[in-house]
C-alpha cells in the first residue's frame, strides 16, 4: 500500500436526484460512513478513497437547488458549504445533462462565493438520445471551469474525475457572474468598503439570506441601520434568481443545440397511471400491501436465524464463563438485550430497502403528490408520508426522515406523532396476548387474530392523524408551508446501491439504539439480579429468583396504579422493562412466568394462559388482553426513539411532551378499555 | 389587483383564511396557474407577490417569465397539481395555493 503523502478534502454538490449518491457510491466504494443515525452531525454521507498517494475525503451533500435554505437539510448543506471553506480543497458540482438550466443556479452561485470548483456533467448519453447536444468546451469557456463528463450508471468517468480531483483541477472564480441591482449596489460597496470582505456576491448574500447564512452583526456599526432594515430578503432572492436565470438562458443557447425529438416516452406512460384520480391510489395501496406482506413473510426466516444465533450465543456464554454476576450479566442481560434488537433488522432492513428503491426509482414523489392533499389538513406535509410508512418498520430511521420537510411545524408534528404508528417491536407484543385472548374463530375466512392485528395497525394510524390534529391546533407557527416539489423521470432503481446503503443504515440503527438499549439492559439486569436482603447479614440478596428481585418489588409497588388497568404485579414489571424497548415486555414476562427462555413460545403462553388469580379469574383475561395491547398501542416505549427525537428536535420540551404525552394517553385509554370490557 | 384580506377574515386559523379567500375568488383566476385549463399548453408572465408569500423555490426551480407549460394531473379535491414546462420539460408538483402567485396566459 501506498504511503499516504497528502490529505484532502472534497465536496460532492449538486441539485436532488441528480445522481450524486451513484458517483459517491464510485468514488469510494469501500470506506463509507453513512447516515447521521452514526453521529456525523452535518453531512448526508462521508467518505474516504486513495488515489496516488493522496487520502481523499469525500463528503456528500443534501441535494439543494440554491445556496438559500428552506429546510433542515438545505440549512446542513448551505451552512457547510460556507462555514467550512477552509477545510475542503474544492466542491465537485454534479450536473444532469437533462436539467443542466435548473443545475447552473446553484452552481454560479457557489462560484461566485469564491469556492473553488469542478463542474461534472453526467448521463450526457441520455440527454443525446433526446435529440439534445451539449458542447463541453463552449460550456467551459463559458464558465470559467473544467468540464468533465461521466456516466455513472455505467461507471464511466469516474477515474478521470479521480484524476482531476488528485491534480487540483478546482478553479476558484475571480469575477462574479451575477450583476447587483442598482438599488443595492451603493450598499454592497459601503459594506465592503467598512469590512475585511473583498467579494461583493458574499455581501449580497448575507444582505439577501434571512436566516441561514450569517449575520451582519460584525457590520451594523458603521453602515446605516434603516438602509439594511427596510431590504426584503425574500425579494432580494427573488430578483437574483430571475437574473441569474436570464444570464443562464444566454449560456444555454450558446451551449446547447437541440433536434426536434423529444421523447418523454417512460415516465409519461407511468404517470398516466400512477397518478390517476383513481387507479393512482390502487396502485399505491398494492404497493403497500406488497411491502407489508413481504416485511411480515421474508423477514421470518432471518428473524429466526438472529433470535436463535443469539439464544445460542448466550447459553454458550453462560456455560463457558466463569460463574458468578458477570456471567450473568452478560449471557442473561446484555446479549439478550441486543439480540431483541437485531432480531428487527430483517424488517427494518426489508421496509427500507422497499423505501430506497422507490425513492430511487422516482414513485415516491408520485406518492407525496397524491397524499398531499389527504395529510394537509392534519398538519402535516405530503412528504410526511414516507416517515409514516417508515415507522410502521422502526421510528427511528422515519424520524430520521423527516429533515427534507421544509416547514418547521410540519416536522415537528410529522416526528412527534411517527411513534404512534405501529412499528415492529410492538409485534412480539400483539402477537403473544392476541394468541392469548382473541378466539379461535374465523370471520368471513379471515381469523379474528388477523383482524385483530390489521386493526392495531389501523389504530396507530389513526392515533398518528389525531395527535397531529391536536398538535396542529396548539402549536403556532409563522412560516407558510408548501409543497413545490420536483418530480423527477422515472428510472430504475440501482438495486446494489440501495442494498448497500440499506445495511448501512439497519448497521448504525443497531449499534445506535444497541447502546442505548446495552445501558439499559445492564440497569435492568442489576435491578432483577439484586433483592432486598434475605437474611441479617447481607446488605442485599445477590442472584435471587426474579420475584424476589428490587424489580419485582418495584412491580409490586405500582400494582395500585396498574391494577385499574387490569395488570398484575408481573405485568407491571414486564411494562417497567418495555420502556426501555417495547420488545423487551415478552422476555420480562417469560422470565417471570419461571421459563427461561429457552422454552418455545408454546409453553410460555400456555402457562400465561392458564395463570389463575386468587378468585379463580384468568390473569389474562379478554379484558386485560385488550387493554395490553392499547397501552402497547400509544405508549412511548423506546428509548433510542426519544433519544432520536431529541436530536432531531433539539428541544428537551417536545421530546418530553411526547413521552409523557404518549405515556399518559396510553395509560388513560388502558384504563378506559379495561373498565369497560371488564 | 389587490386580496382584500384585511376586509376579509381577521382570524388565521393556519391557513383557513387564506383558502377562504382563495376558494371565492377562484371563480375568476383563469389568468392564474391555479385555474388553468388542464392539457392546454400556456406561458408564465408574471407573478402576484404582493403579500410576500409567494415560496421562492416556485423561482428556483424555473417557472420563470416567457416559460410554457402545460397542467397534466391534478390530484383529486383540489389537490396539487402535476405541471410540465420549460424547454427540459421539467415536471414539478406545486399545491393550489402556491399556483395561484404564478399569472399566466395562454400560449396561442
Amino acid at each position: 500500500m501506498q504511503k499516504i503523502l497528502n490529505n484532502k478534502q472534497i465536496l460532492l454538490v449538486g441539485n436532488p436526484n441528480v445522481g450524486k449518491s451513484t458517483v459517491f457510491n464510485l468514488l469510494c466504494n469501500k470506506n463509507q460512513k453513512t447516515g447521521n443515525y452514526a453521529g456525523v452531525t452535518v453531512a448526508s454521507h462521508s467518505g474516504k478513497y486513495e488515489y496516488k498517494g493522496e487520502e481523499v475525503e469525500v463528503i456528500d451533500l443534501p441535494g439543494s437547488y440554491s445556496v438559500y435554505p428552506t429546510s433542515e437539510d438545505e440549512a446542513i448543506f448551505s451552512k457547510f458549504l460556507v462555514e467550512e471553506q477552509q477545510n475542503y480543497s474544492g466542491v465537485v458540482y454534479l450536473l444532469e445533462a437533462l436539467s443542466i438550466k435548473r443545475g447552473l443556479l446553484l452552481f454560479q452561485q457557489i462560484q461566485d462565493l469564491g469556492i473553488p470548483v469542478l463542474l461534472v456533467v453526467n448521463q450526457i448519453d441520455q440527454a443525446e438520445r433526446r435529440g439534445i447536444n451539449i458542447n463541453l468546451e463552449e460550456l467551459s469557456k463559458e464558465l470559467n471551469v473544467r468540464v468533465l463528463r461521466t456516466n455513472a450508471k455505467q461507471n464511466l468517468g469516474i477515474d478521470e474525475l479521480r484524476e482531476a480531483i488528485f491534480k487540483n483541477y478546482f478553479t476558484k472564480s475571480e469575477t462574479v457572474s451575477f450583476e447587483i441591482p442598482l438599488e443595492q449596489k451603493g450598499l454592497v460597496f459601503k459594506i465592503l468598503a467598512e469590512t475585511k470582505e473583498s467579494n461583493q456576491y458574499k455581501v449580497w448574500t448575507l444582505l439577501a439570506s434571512d436566516t441561514y447564512l450569517g449575520k451582519l452583526e460584525s457590520v451594523n456599526e458603521q453602515i446605516n441601520q434603516d438602509e439594511i432594515k427596510c431590504l426584503v430578503p425574500k425579494r432580494l432572492q427573488t430578483q437574483e434568481t430571475i437574473r441569474r436565470y436570464q444570464n443562464i438562458d444566454r449560456i444555454i443557447t450558446k451551449v446547447l443545440s437541440k433536434k426536434p425529438n423529444f421523447k418523454e416516452l417512460l415516465t409519461e406512460k407511468l404517470d398516466k397511471i400512477l397518478v390517476h384520480q383513481f387507479w393512482g391510489y390502487v396502485v399505491f395501496a398494492m404497493i403497500l400491501l406488497l411491502i407489508f406482506q413481504s416485511v411480515f413473510f421474508l423477514a421470518e426466516y432471518p428473524m429466526n436465524w438472529i433470535s436463535d444465533a443469539f439464544f445460542w450465543l448466550s447459553s454458550f456464554t453462560a456455560e463457558h464463563l466463569p460463574e458468578g454476576p458477570i456471567n450473568s450479566l452478560i449471557s442473561n442481560g446484555i446479549i439478550p438485550g441486543i439480540g431483541g434488537i437485531a432480531m428487527f433488522a430483517p424488517q427494518i432492513g426489508i421496509l427500507l430497502y422497499f423505501l430506497y428503491l422507490l425513492e430511487d426509482s422516482g414513485y415516491m414523489a408520485r406518492v407525496i403528490f397524491l397524499m398531499d392533499r389527504f395529510l394537509k389538513p392534519f398538519g402535516l406535509n405530503g412528504k410526511s408520508i414516507v416517515p409514516l410508512v417508515s415507522g410502521t418498520a422502526c421510528a427511528i430511521p422515519a424520524v430520521m426522515s423527516t429533515r427534507n420537510i421544509e416547514n418547521v411545524k410540519e416536522r415537528l408534528i410529522t416526528i412527534l406523532v411517527t411513534p404512534f404508528m405501529t412499528c415492529s417491536a410492538r409485534l412480539p407484543v400483539y402477537s403473544i396476548i392476541i394468541s392469548l385472548v382473541i378466539p379461535d374463530q374465523y370471520f368471513l375466512g379471515i381469523s379474528y387474530k388477523a383482524l385483530v392485528l390489521m386493526g392495531m395497525y389501523f389504530l396507530g394510524f389513526f392515533a398518528a392523524l389525531s395527535a397531529a390534529l391536536l398538535l396542529k391546533t396548539v402549536i403556532r407557527n409563522k412560516t407558510k408551508s408548501f409543497l413545490v416539489m420536483d418530480l423527477p423521470s422515472y428510472k430504475m432503481p440501482l438495486f446494489g446501491y440501495d442494498f448497500k446503503l440499506m445495511l448501512g443504515k439497519v448497521w448504525d440503527f443497531i449499534t445506535g439504539a444497541g447502546k442505548i438499549i446495552f445501558f439499559f439492559s445492564i440497569i435492568i439486569w442489576v435491578f432483577s439480579y439484586l433483592g432486598p436482603k434475605q437474611n441479617q447479614n447481607e446488605f442485599v440478596a445477590t442472584d435471587v429468583k426474579l420475584e424476589h428481585s428490587y424489580l419485582a418489588k418495584a412491580g409490586k409497588f405500582i400494582e395500585p396504579a396498574i391494577a385499574p388497568l387490569g395488570y398484575d404485579w408481573k405485568m407491571g414489571v414486564g411494562v417497567l422493562t418495555s420502556f426501555v424497548a417495547r420488545e423487551v415486555f415478552v422476555g420480562t414476562l417469560s422470565t417471570l412466568y419461571s421459563l427461561d427462555d429457552e422454552a418455545p413460545e408454546e409453553r410460555i403462553i400456555d402457562k400465561m394462559r392458564n395463570d389463575i388469580k386468587p378468585n379463580g379469574e384468568k390473569v389474562f383475561s379478554f379484558a386485560t388482553g385488550i387493554s395490553i395491547l392499547v397501552f402497547y398501542a400509544f405508549a412511548m416505549q423506546c428509548a433510542a426513539t426519544l433519544a432520536v427525537v431529541y436530536r432531531e428536535t433539539k428541544s428537551w420540551k417536545w421530546t418530553l411532551i411526547q413521552l409523557f404525552g404518549m405515556s399518559g394517553f396510553a395509560y388513560l385509554a388502558s384504563f378506559i378499555t379495561y373498565q369497560l370490557l371488564k | 389587483m389587490r386580496f382584500p384580506h384585511k376586509t376579509l377574515f381577521r382570524f388565521n386559523l393556519n391557513n383557513l383564511s387564506l383558502r377562504y379567500k382563495f376558494l371565492v375568488l377562484k371563480r375568476d383566476r383563469s389568468d392564474k396557474l391555479c385555474c388553468f385549463p388542464k392539457n392546454k399548453f400556456g406561458k408564465i408572465v408574471g407573478y402576484e407577490n404582493d403579500d410576500l408569500q409567494m415560496p421562492n423555490k416556485i423561482i428556483e426551480m424555473g417557472l420563470l417569465p416567457d416559460t410554457a407549460f402545460k397542467i397534466l394531473y391534478q390530484a383529486p379535491f383540489s389537490g396539487p397539481l402535476y405541471v410540465e414546462f420549460g424547454d427540459e420539460k421539467s415536471r414539478i408538483a406545486l399545491r393550489e395555493e402556491e399556483a395561484r402567485f404564478i399569472v399566466v396566459q395562454p400560449l396561442t
